[in-house]
């Protein structure tokens, strides 16, 4: 199986992406950029998995941290907030 | 308890403090019924999961949080592997990947499930229904130091308010800060400051004034 | 920004920073059936027959007025027993036949 992508400090970016079927990317997060706060291991494709199907090979999971002044532009909380969230990496790309 | 005559058994635990009969707890009995009837469950099999469900409650995260206040070792494993830590004092590991979230002076934790009501069950029982509500998962993410306030929670601009969308495998725990005056205590005294709001993180620790 | 038309593509479950009633930290004892609801589904998912993703799907699928209506053990018997009859464990009519008995008996039952 290869190598989990991505590393912590790994500036990525949320795929823009709007499938039909059942996913675990919250909407809201869709098209940020972030960094990747901590790799959690292999989990099977809840995508696959909401059909009956296996969810195999099993996809590396990240947490990546977004400020709160990214994802809400108005945000009126304090500039240092954060929010970090658990992304699936066929969601990720490298933010170059 | 009423007295079921009828042909299949009722294999209910007392109903009495239920609300109305809801098509939807008529389908609840109805599922069950056949689901036991065609044998893909048993009724022991049921038992044994209402006594696991009664085992499971905030005491179970508070031990962990008083004994990561204790013992630096333990709190050194909390932050490498948190579903370790909780295996390591007997606590039902199972299904759980768990994250623990250390509040500091610098930063302040606070979980959500925006997607459903992703839930550390086995440390901290069923979740309040604030919890699961669509008015938290939405506001908490945008606005979260106005969610905090509504549990009387209010942190300078100097304190990172970190908040956690649970959204897929991960499952997490607020360790609260330890609170001032209990140097000293054993774990047991330690774990009666830690309530279940405090490890979702909208609440600090009670103070000693509290209990 | 998106435009309104992917706003189609988000899921009635999918909440984050979506405008909805004001937010108030209420809750309730859980009530005996909802922690039977709750148990069932535990064990179903240890036997393999029960997928969580398969649940949530099912719930995503209530649509917009159900979701926001039932509550949620509500949603949960109704994507259980959903999900029950997509994998060939039980037939509708079962169940059909099932609830008016349960309905019957409890009208006896006074």
């Amino acid at each position: 199986m290869a190598d989990p992508l991505f590393k912590v400090g790994d500036m990525v970016r949320i795929r823009d992406a709007y499938p039909i079927g059942h996913c675990r990317t919250p909407f809201y997060t869709r098209g940020l950029t972030g960094e990747i706060e901590r790799y959690c291991g292999r989990f099977a494709n809840p995508e696959e998995l909401a059909y009956r199907r296996d969810g195999q090979p099993a996809v590396p999971l990240y947490r990546v941290r977004l400020p709160m002044q990214k994802i809400w532009p108005d945000y009126t909380g304090a500039p240092l907030d954060t929010l970090e969230v658990e992304i699936f990496e066929h969601w990720l790309e490298p933010d170059d | 308890m009423h007295d079921h005559t009828h042909h299949h058994p009722h294999p209910n635990q007392p109903d009495e403090e239920d609300g109305p009969f809801t098509e939807y707890r008529l389908l609840e009995i109805a599922l069950r019924e056949l689901l036991i009837e065609k044998d893909v469950i048993t009724q022991a099999e049921l038992h044994k999961t209402y006594r696991m469900m009664d085992d499971r409650g905030p005491h179970n995260g508070a031990r962990m949080v008083a004994k990561a206040w204790s013992d630096p070792a333990y709190l050194d494993l909390m932050r490498r592997d948190a579903t370790a830590a909780a295996k390591s004092i007997g606590l039902e590991p199972t299904w759980l990947n768990l994250i623990a979230l250390e509040n500091t002076d610098a930063v302040h934790n606070v979980v959500v499930c925006t997607l459903c009501s992703c839930y550390p069950w086995p440390l901290l029982g069923l979740p309040p229904d604030w919890y699961k509500s669509r008015a938290y998962r939405s506001d908490v993410v945008q606005n979260p130091r106005k969610i905090l306030a509504e549990f009387g929670t209010t942190l300078p601009e100097t304190v990172e308010v970190r908040v956690h969308d649970s959204s897929a495998d991960m499952r997490y725990l607020v360790v609260p800060k330890r609170p001032e005056g209990t140097e000293g205590w054993s774990e047991e005294e330690l774990a009666e400051l830690v309530t279940r709001d405090s490890m979702i993180g909208v609440v600090p620790a009670l103070a000693i004034e509290d209990l | 920004m998106v435009s309104k038309s992917l706003l189609d593509f988000r899921g009635v479950h999918d909440l984050g920073g979506v405008l909805c009633e004001p937010f108030a930290p209420d809750e309730h004892d859980y009530e005996p059936w909802e922690k039977r609801v709750h148990a069932v589904r535990e064990l179903l998912a240890t036997k393999g027959l029960l997928r969580v993703d398969e649940l949530r799907r099912a719930v995503e699928g209530l649509g917009d007025e159900k979701y926001q209506r039932l509550s949620y053990y509500e949603q949960w018997i109704w994507a259980m027993t959903q999900i029950m009859l997509e994998r060939g464990i039980m037939t509708d009519a079962e169940i059909g036949a099932r609830v008016e008995a349960v309905r019957a008996q409890l009208a006896s039952d006074g």
